[in-house]
């Protein structure tokens, strides 16, 4: 190859670099317009909380106080034990839930204690989804109603 | 002369890249068209969170989802899933009652109907066109 060929070879190769740069670019761009709204993932972990929360208060099954029909917002307190929401809330293995019932006591129930346990750990967003809500009260105990909090702290792994 | 040539093969070889683009383009637009992975993916998560959400409901509930096809439907202990031949199985794992019965059930879809019924218990039905 004699000096000019080269010259001239080397002279296309600087032209072709520009050349290739803009078309990769141009086919990362095609490339992630159309995978930008299949990638697009539905992100209900939080709705799903809110919804499995809520069975603890509405829930005949849970703590909800039944005289003949179902009153909602009013806690049954023989109902607050570990069997019975065992029973009412089989948590998958990705789930878990600590549950505080607080009158003039504190008491507490986790619900998969495994999970539960980690509950320390919900600053990971990564890693974890996490809802914490209070909820004001009626609580039934035996004959006698009064108000309290019940807390629900949720974790699930992601 | 050999500019022209090189000039020729390099149009060629941009043609040819446009081409493959665009024929990669038809095919990926071609499988969101179809929207079948994502309608699985967005069913699956809506029948779950139903089936959650009957579990707070205190009264007697019937839930109709009418025109499904070409897909599997199997629910047993804690989960939903749904199958097809073309894309990867969708589940959702919901949170059971004990005390309802287990949902175990599997469903084929043609052209189908899904009734979710709750009332003492929750239960799904398919209703054949």
């Amino acid at each position: 190859m004699n000096k000019k060929a080269q010259f001239e070879t080397s002279h296309e190769l600087i032209i072709w670099i520009p050349r290739i740069i803009a078309l990769v670019i141009v086919a990362g761009i095609v490339f992630f317009l159309i995978t930008l709204p299949v990638k697009q993932s539905f992100e209900i972990d939080k709705l799903q909380e809110t919804i499995l929360r809520q069975r603890f208060l509405y829930s005949e099954n849970c703590l909800a106080h039944n005289d003949g029909k179902v009153n909602s917002g009013i806690i049954d307190k023989s109902k607050f034990n570990q069997k019975n929401l065992d029973k009412c809330f089989e948590a998958n293995d990705k789930i878990g839930v600590n549950l505080n019932l607080i009158t003039d006591k504190i008491e507490t129930i986790n619900l998969n204690q495994k999970i539960a346990e980690k509950l320390d750990f919900c600053f990971d967003k990564k890693h974890f989804t996490c809802t914490n809500y209070t909820y004001y009260v009626l609580i039934q105990d035996e004959k006698k109603l009064e108000s309290g909090l019940l807390n629900v702290a949720m974790i699930k792994i992601k | 002369m050999h500019k022209k040539g090189d000039l020729l093969i390099e149009k060629q070889l941009i043609f040819a890249f446009y081409l493959i683009l665009a024929v990669v383009v038809y095919f990926m637009i071609g499988s969101i068209a179809s929207e079948r992975s994502y309608f699985e993916d967005y069913f699956v998560r809506d029948l779950g969170l139903t089936i959650d959400m009957l579990h707070n409901s205190p009264g007697k509930v019937s839930i109709e989802y009418h025109g499904l096809s070409n897909f599997n439907l199997v629910t047993k202990e804690n989960f939903v899933e749904v199958r097809s031949s073309k894309n990867i199985p969708k589940i959702y794992a919901f949170t059971r009652d004990k005390n309802y019965v287990q949902l175990d059930y599997n469903f084929n879809f043609l052209n189908d109907t899904l009734k979710i019924k709750k009332d003492k218990a929750i239960y799904l039905e398919m209703v054949k066109k």
